[in-house]
């Protein structure tokens, strides 16, 4: 199984919906990423800082999951989709309430700019930090920080896209038939390499997860490759494919935890095949905690009896 | 005796569908058309290759993308010893030959690549060995299971496997029947 848990959303307002040739951009990203072997994705929708949260529960999440659905669960039946919400965090007082938001996506992910954010989020219930790695990083991170989240289970997130194609990409000039970088593309790429190091050296390679953060079909790279590309980086073979397998199962399975588990420790469910429990979000609807079924009437309850014991004595 | 050692990296090129500029693009089939099926997929993203790639754009752009990342030094030791031993542009896949110790940054370099000769491209690479016989093999064995993944006679496991490029393991070669 092969995890990537970041694929962009067209949109990062909740005023503009995606346009019909944004959307078929997207299918065919999430087409193209699966035959590369990925099997879970996470459409991530991004939020700056300074959007506030629809008042209507139900329009928190934008991502269309039904038309989603129809188009993938049909054709490509080994694909499984989740929701990501990423909170571009700089100033941590000014940061909204986590907790309206927190059952409606599969994962939370922030983004601090700073590093009161950083110190901030660590004490907040997500389960990715995710830093903007083509731009110098105004701060230093610190091995007792980023450790302090990894011990908490908060991994930290590789997003390799911003430094593969697109803007920062390879182009033909036109006084040669070579294709060359341009010097800010060159510039983005140095950034990435060195906000890596970084990461690995604060993290001690532990906790790191590789996303691709692709927005059209061209940004997506089969993870051996990018295996390869951070193996020069100094991390080694066995955490290079745990950051594409087992750390983004666990922040996946941290995230779903979240809607399907009472206080992350028990899941209940009639289905045999224990993996699928927890992935299974077919039935969810736009509210995804659906505890009905968690409840039981306060009458059939231990505590319920032991307390009427003591009424009658 | 000691020998001359090298590695062989099998590498094939995938053309992901661009947005069409205009309504009478020939590429507005593809673009809406990609992701209908698992076999549309697959034909537009192994697409035959132009002959403008050939072997000699794809050292020169390998090349350049390795110095660019890597600097002289990388030009210097892994640049200047690869070369492509192979390249099929019906397959569009091809085996490069490079010097032991820093196939590694070869690898990372295609992957850094995206564009040979004004075409947008995705080179990913599902194979490294040490003999290039044993790319071949693989080669040969990769293509028949394409084909028969295009005629739908794969179970799902062995799909995964396909795809994620990892060994199941009752993957016996003789198995796939010949064509």
């Amino acid at each position: 199984m092969l995890f990537d848990l970041n694929v962009s959303w067209p949109t990062t307002n909740y005023s503009a919906k995606p346009t019909q040739v944004q959307l078929q951009a997207l299918y065919n990203t999430i087409t193209t990423l699966h035959m590369l072997g990925y099997t879970h994705l996470a459409i991530n929708f991004k939020l700056e800082e300074n959007v506030k949260f629809p008042n209507n529960p139900n329009e928190i999440n934008p991502i269309d999951r039904d038309s989603l659905k129809a188009h993938f669960n049909e054709k490509f039946p080994d694909l499984k989709l989740f929701t990501r919400l990423t909170l571009v965090i700089n100033d941590p007082s000014q940061c909204q309430g986590l907790s309206k938001v927190q059952n409606k996506f599969d994962i939370i992910a922030v983004e601090p700019t700073s590093e009161k954010a950083l110190q901030a989020t660590i004490n907040l219930d997500v389960d990715i930090i995710s830093f903007n790695m083509v731009t110098r990083l105004p701060f230093f991170l610190r091995h007792k920080t980023i450790c302090n989240a990894t011990d908490k289970g908060i991994h930290f997130e590789i997003c390799y896209s911003p430094m593969i194609s697109g803007p920062a990409g390879y182009t033909i000039t036109n006084n040669s038939d070579n294709v060359s970088l341009s010097t800010s593309a060159s510039l983005a790429r140095k950034n990435f390499f060195y906000n890596v190091l970084q990461l690995i050296r604060a993290s001690r390679s532990r906790g790191l997860l590789v996303s691709s953060g692709a927005s059209h079909a061209l940004q997506a790279r089969s993870s051996m490759d990018i295996m390869c590309l951070l193996k020069t980086c100094g991390l080694d073979s066995s955490r290079a494919k745990a950051s594409f397998t087992d750390n983004p199962e666990k922040a996946l399975i941290r995230g779903r935890l979240r809607i399907k588990s009472y206080k992350q420790t028990i899941v209940m469910g009639n289905d045999n095949s224990h993996s699928d429990l927890l992935y299974n979000n077919d039935l969810e609807n736009s509210k995804k905690t659906f505890l009905e079924q968690y409840k039981r009437p306060l009458s059939s309850s231990p505590l319920h009896v032991i307390q009427k014991k003591r009424k009658l004595q | 005796m000691v020998r001359l050692k090298q590695r062989y990296i099998f590498f094939d090129i995938l053309y992901p569908p661009a947005p069409p500029e205009s309504s009478r693009d020939k590429n507005r089939d593809d673009f809406y058309g990609f992701s209908e099926s698992q076999s549309s997929a697959l034909l537009s993203l192994h697409k035959a290759s132009p002959s403008t790639i050939n072997p000699k754009t794809i050292t020169q752009t390998t090349r350049k993308v390795i110095e660019d990342h890597f600097g002289d030094v990388g030009a210097g030791t892994v640049g200047l010893s690869l070369t492509v031993k192979y390249f099929s542009n019906k397959t569009s896949s091809g085996i490069i030959r490079c010097s032991r110790q820093n196939h590694e940054m070869v690898v990372a370099a295609l992957s850094l690549m995206n564009n040979i000769q004004g075409m947008n491209v995705i080179v990913r690479c599902p194979h490294i060995s040490g003999t290039i016989r044993k790319c071949q093999d693989f080669s040969i064995r990769r293509n028949k299971k394409m084909l028969l993944l295009m005629k739908d006679k794969l179970n799902s496991a062995e799909q995964a496997a396909f795809y994620s490029n990892f060994q199941i393991e009752n993957d016996n070669p003789s198995e796939i029947p010949d064509y």
